[in-house]
Formats: structure tokens, C-alpha cells, sequence
């Protein structure tokens, strides 16, 4: 059931070293006698391969964005006119609360995971993760976590609907949360274990698994990118954890940690859940931008602009996120505003700092407009505006006049949607060509670019109108006022110009599995050490390495290559 | 080594001058015992880097060695497959999910996931 990986060099490769100047890391991965390869079904379920599990991470966060977005093409529907009742008071909670949780819980940070999962063995010339058993579990628990959630739905009192935030009383009350709530509870403690688990996983082999030559100052910036968001799990999920185990025994047995009447504090619930909530959106973020600066620099020709800074900005954001979760608290009087305000407003510095890098990585670089690179440029005009918004909403007086509403809605959706999303569309068509050998269509992958990025900012630049004129979220329908029905009209619209892009890229990976062109180890000229693999790599990652003497080693390699051809 | 330390140790100061400021901005019991708790989670990971320092030789910190150098160092063992991780984690959803039905289940869970515990630890031996 195991095998050995070591360092070998035999006397061809010396010879080819010797001429090349290159170096070999070769992989004797034997089977036990008597065990064969394994195919099919069985090999997935028992599979502790780095690039399988990152796998399935990927599809089944893929899935659950699916189902995330089907519910909110529900919500559009729902509020696409004025006292419309298409869903009923009692239903549509429940949707908005299942929609928020796929898309936070089950699609942005797992599929961060996965491509963690997938890249940082291979970004670090390593032959698996530090602890592959370890790994599946997390995987296991991610998905049956999910599974859990969404059964809700399919109890008597239907699927938790106090929204993603879960607010203690109205998550503690038995009447109108039933047994759905119990299991939306259960099923995020173990999601949270998972991610635990997983950050572990990235951080062991970060520091330990690294090839010959891969210093800390060499690792590939996403690598850096999942260290930060790793420790950001350590010190954010265990409390989440807590919480909701709290919950639990105020809801299963009989505690009073929520409840006022009897000594408790539903403040205490808020602290403890945006202790890990606020961290959480940059768990959901700096991932992402270890993504976009990857992209930005292959596509741009340049090495990446600002190394240091970048890494040094990601582990600043993370820092400075910890101590901020009670903006989200402003409203309630019972916590220090100044301090909070004033940190969430250093946060904009390494945020800034980011901006810098990836524009000054494209400052007079031989950009080439592939999918990838138009979906990481939709994600700095998204996320800029999100990122501002952001700021806007870090002074106490204007969040007081913003909160609850759809401004503040459509705020988190540019931070998320339009930043996180839109890098992740990009590390699908970036990376997709890597893990299955085939390259997606680039002309359909412009056209779900523009539609994304058209219906996108339809939508949510009508949700910010709406949302300044004072709707509120988490309503069920609304009143026919001024301007309300036909802003939301076009939001629903919008929603439906985004689902066609989604379509779009759907439709470009069936075809584009279908046609099965195979593509070439490096088809894009990329830089770090997974593009110096096959595509897909073999099952011990790698047949030979080149030497490391940067953060580009296969960008090294190719112009020696070059050089010498000359 | 030297540079996960190094963020390790920023890391702790961070959160303990976090953490001292907090408490004297705001008196906040809640915040300032999490943001406590944080710096001693860096502290923990300080001492156990510090000590694991002792015996490390990290090919990966070497800044100018070839592969040839490291030719026959045994990198550790890799499982290819193994079923119980999912076996695990099926008894972690049928606990939790005995919780809130019937405790029974939590109870047969839990030997389940002592016993595919046991079989993962005879799998490494």
C-alpha cells in the first residue's frame, strides 16, 4: 500500500547532466508484490494522491457553485418585480441561507484547496503532500460535511434558513429551526475540521517537502499565498469550531451560552463568529491573488514584479484581518469602533500594495490577451471596486446608514464574486490544460469572459443602486417604490447574462474533453515547476526537475535552452 | 527553517502588541482573551520549530546544491491508496449526526473511528 520515493541518478543522467547542466530527480514509485494499479470507482475512493484529491476538491466545489448558483438564480427570480411570492416566507430563507453557504463553506475556499491541493507538491518539486492519509480525510469531511448541509433540506422543518452568519437567538430557537439547523451546525463543524486539517497539510509541506535548491524566497507566490491563508485557518477555524459546537449544546442540551435571559450573550456568539468570519473572507481572497500574480506574470513576459512585496503584503493582510471582526459589530453600540475602524483601514495598505505588484508586473510587458489573463484583469476592476467599497464601509458612519442593505451586499459579492470568481475562472482555464492533459477552447473562453464580466456588473452595480436607496437583504420581496422594480429587474437579467457565461464555460470543458487534443508539458510558457512535468504528471510527479536557482526555474531552463541552441 | 521561525516569531509579537492594545482601547474581555490565545498558538509553534531546528538539514534550504548532491536521500513514505481515511471520516459525520438523533450512533461511530484509527496506524507500521 506504499512506496518509497528517494533521490536516485544513474549514469545516463549524469552524462545528461554533465551536458546540460540540468538535474534529475527520478521516482522509484514499486508496488507491493502482488498489488496492481487501481482504476475506476474503488481508486477514488481510497485515493491519497496529492493530484486526486485535488481533484476531487475541484469538481465537488465546482458542484456545489452549481447548485450556489442555481439558488441564486431562485433569489433573482423571486425579486425580479415587486410583491412577487414565487417562494414563500418560510422557503426563502432557506434559499438565501443555502446559497450564502455553498458559496463561502463549499465552493470559494475548498476550491482554493484543491488547487493547493493539486499545485503546491508540484510547485515545490515535491512528491505528495506531507501527509497523504490525512489529506483524503480532510476531503471526506469537506464533502459529507456538505451533504449534511444541504439534507437539511429534506427534513419535515426544511434546511436551516438563519442565513450564512447564523445569528444566535434566531439560530438558537427550535421554532421555525428544526432539524435542518442542527445539520447545517454539524456539517460546518466538520468542514471547519477539514480545513484545519488541510492547512496543515500546506504548511508542513511547505517547509519540509521542498526540492533541492527551493529556498523559502524561491517558492512560487501562490505557494507563499497558501502558507498566509494557512495560517490564517490555524488561528480563525478553531474558534468557528467552538462556536458551533456551542451552538449545538444550547440547541441539544439545553446550554445558555446565547441566551440573555439566563446569563448568556448572543454579542458573545458574534464575536466568537466573526473572530473566524472576517479572516475567512481573506481565506476566500489571498489565495486567489497568489493565483492572479502567476497568471499576470506568465501572460505579461516579466518576472513578477515586487517578489518581497507581494509575499510580505499577503502575510500583513493576514495579520491585520485577525484583528478587525468586529466591523461587522459597528451597529451593535457594544464594541470599540475606533480601533476596528482604524484597522480595517490599514488593511487597504497590503492591499495596495498587491495592486501594485500585479500593475507594475504588466507595466511594459509583452501581454498576451489569452482567457486566463482577461479574466485576471476583470478580477483588479472587480476587486478594486470591491476593495474600496470596503474601505468606504470600515467608517463606523457610513456602515451605519449600509448595513443590512443591498450596497453592502453587492460590496461582498465584488469582493468575492467579482474577485475571487473571477481568478478562479481564471485558474480554470490556466491550469485546466496541467490537470487533464487538454486545453480549453479560447474563443469560447472569451465569450464566457464577456458574459461573466458584462452580467456580473449588471447585476451587482444595480444591486448598489438599489442598496443606496435603502433596500434591505434578506427580504422576501419589497414594496413597489421608486426606481426598486426596475433596478431589480435588471439585476435578475444580469443574473441571467452570468449564468449564460457559466454555461459557456461548462459547454468549453465537455467540448474541449471531448476533442482531447493533447497539450504539451508547458503550453502557456509558464514559470514555476509544475509546467516542467507532463500533463498530467505521473503519479510521482516528477520524472526530472531543473536545477533551482530562482523563483522561475522552468522560465531558467527554457532560455538556457535557447541560449545554447543559439 | 530560519524564515518559518522568523514568521512565527513576527507573527506572535503581532498579536500580543494586537492584543495589548486591544485590551487597553477597549476593556473587551472576549477579544483580548482570542487575540491572547493567538500569540500562544505562535508561541507553541515557536518552541516546537526551535527544537525540530535542532535536527533539521533541509535539502530545500540549501540555496546553490544540485540534485546529484542529494542522490539516495530517502524523502519518507507515500501511501498510494488507503481506505480508511473515508472510513474515518464517515464515523466523524455518523458521531456528530448521533448528536442530534440518538446517541447510540455517536457510541458505534466512535468505535468505528477507534478501530479505522488503529488500522491506519498498523498501515504506516
Amino acid at each position: 500500500m506504499t512506496f518509497n520515493v528517494r533521490v536516485v541518478s544513474d549514469a545516463d543522467w549524469r552524462r545528461w547532466l554533465a551536458e546540460r547542466g540540468e538535474a534529475i530527480v527520478s521516482a522509484s514509485a514499486a508496488l507491493a508484490p502482488g498489488e496492481s494499479v487501481r482504476h475506476g470507482l474503488l481508486a477514488w475512493l481510497s485515493a491519497t494522491d496529492h493530484k486526486k484529491i485535488g481533484i476531487l476538491y475541484l469538481v465537488t466545489s465546482v458542484g456545489f457553485f452549481g447548485i450556489g448558483g442555481l439558488l441564486a438564480l431562485a433569489m433573482r427570480a423571486q425579486l425580479a418585480r415587486p410583491n412577487e411570492h414565487l417562494f414563500s416566507a418560510h422557503t426563502y430563507p432557506e434559499i438565501f441561507t443555502l446559497h450564502g453557504t455553498a458559496m463561502i463553506f463549499l465552493f470559494i475556499a475548498p476550491f482554493a484547496f484543491g488547487l493547493a491541493n493539486y499545485l503546491i507538491p508540484l510547485q515545490i518539486g515535491a512528491p505528495d503532500m506531507a501527509f497523504p492519509r490525512l489529506n483524503a480525510m480532510s476531503y471526506w469531511l469537506y464533502l459529507f460535511g456538505g451533504l449534511t448541509i444541504f439534507s437539511g433540506a429534506l427534513t419535515a422543518g426544511g434546511a436551516a434558513n438563519a442565513g450564512w452568519t447564523a445569528y444566535a437567538p434566531l439560530s438558537t430557537t427550535q421554532t421555525g429551526q428544526g432539524t435542518g439547523m442542527d445539520l447545517w451546525i454539524i456539517g460546518l463543524i466538520m468542514t471547519s475540521i477539514s480545513g484545519i486539517l488541510s492547512a496543515l497539510n500546506f504548511t508542513t509541506t511547505a517547509f519540509l517537502y521542498r526540492a533541492p535548491g527551493m529556498t523559502m524566497w524561491r517558492l512560487p507566490i501562490f505557494t507563499w499565498e497558501m502558507i498566509a491563508t494557512s495560517l490564517l485557518i490555524f488561528m480563525a477555524f478553531p474558534p468557528f469550531a467552538t462556536v458551533l459546537f456551542m451552538l449545538l449544546i444550547d440547541r441539544q442540551l439545553g446550554g445558555h451560552f446565547f441566551d440573555p435571559s439566563s446569563g448568556g450573550s448572543p454579542i458573545l456568539y458574534q464575536h466568537l463568529f466573526w473572530f473566524f468570519g472576517h479572516p475567512e473572507v481573506y481565506v476566500m481572497a489571498l489565495p486567489f491573488f497568489g493565483v492572479v500574480a502567476e497568471i499576470i506574470a506568465v501572460f505579461s513576459g516579466k518576472p513578477f514584479f515586487g517578489y518581497l512585496g507581494m509575499v510580505i503584503s499577503a502575510f500583513a493582510i493576514a495579520g491585520l484581518s485577525m484583528g478587525v471582526w468586529a466591523h461587522h459589530m459597528f451597529t451593535t453600540g457594544l464594541v470599540d469602533n475606533p480601533f476596528f475602524s482604524g484597522m480595517s483601514f490599514l488593511i487597504a495598505v497590503p492591499t495596495g500594495v498587491k495592486f501594485v505588484n500585479w500593475i507594475g508586473t504588466m507595466w511594459k510587458g509583452s501581454i498576451r490577451l489569452t482567457t486566463p489573463m482577461l479574466f485576471c484583469i476583470g478580477f483588479l476592476l472587480n476587486f478594486l471596486i470591491g476593495g474600496i467599497t470596503g474601505v468606504m464601509l470600515a467608517s463606523p458612519p457610513i456602515d451605519f446608514h449600509a448595513e443590512d442593505s443591498y450596497w453592502l451586499v453587492s460590496h461582498f459579492h465584488y469582493t468575492l464574486g467579482g474577485g475571487s470568481m473571477f481568478a478562479i475562472f481564471a485558474a480554470i482555464y490556466f491550469w485546466f490544460p496541467k490537470v487533464f492533459g487538454v486545453k480549453l477552447d479560447e474563443r469560447l473562453g472569451k465569450w464566457c469572459f464577456g458574459l461573466s464580466f458584462i452580467g456580473f456588473n449588471v447585476v451587482f452595480l444595480a444591486m448598489f443602486a438599489v442598496g443606496f436607496l435603502g433596500m434591505p437583504r434578506r427580504v422576501v420581496t419589497y414594496p413597489d417604490l421608486p426606481w426598486w422594480g426596475m433596478l431589480n429587474t435588471i439585476e435578475s437579467l444580469g443574473s441571467l447574462i452570468l449564468a449564460a457565461g457559466v454555461i459557456v464555460l461548462i459547454a468549453d470543458i465537455f467540448f474541449s474533453i471531448h476533442k482531447h487534443e493533447p497539450v504539451p508539458a508547458d503550453p502557456w510558457g509558464g514559470y514555476s515547476l509544475e509546467w516542467a512535468t507532463t500533463s498530467p504528471p505521473p503519479e510521482h510527479n516528477f520524472t526530472s526537475l531543473p536545477p533551482i536557482r530562482s523563483e522561475r526555474p522552468v522560465w531558467d531552463l527554457r532560455h538556457e535552452r535557447e541560449r545554447v541552441n543559439e | 527553517m530560519k524564515t518559518s521561525l522568523r514568521l512565527f516569531l513576527s507573527s506572535c509579537i503581532f498579536s500580543t502588541v494586537i492584543g495589548t492594545v486591544y485590551w487597553f482601547a477597549s476593556n473587551d474581555l472576549t477579544g483580548t482573551i482570542l487575540l491572547g490565545l493567538m500569540a500562544c498558538g505562535f508561541a507553541f509553534l515557536i518552541g516546537y520549530t526551535r527544537l525540530a531546528e535542532r535536527h533539521a538539514n533541509l535539502v530545500g534550504d540549501r540555496e546553490a546544491i544540485s540534485m546529484r548532491d542529494t542522490a539516495g536521500e530517502r524523502l519518507g513514505i507515500f501511501t498510494t491508496r488507503s481506505p480508511w481515511p473515508i472510513v474515518l471520516a464517515l464515523s466523524v459525520c455518523a458521531s456528530l449526526f448521533g448528536l442530534i438523533t440518538t446517541p447510540a450512533i455517536s457510541v458505534i461511530a466512535g468505535a468505528v473511528f477507534f478501530y479505522a484509527l488503529w488500522q491506519l496506524v498498523k498501515e504506516s507500521a
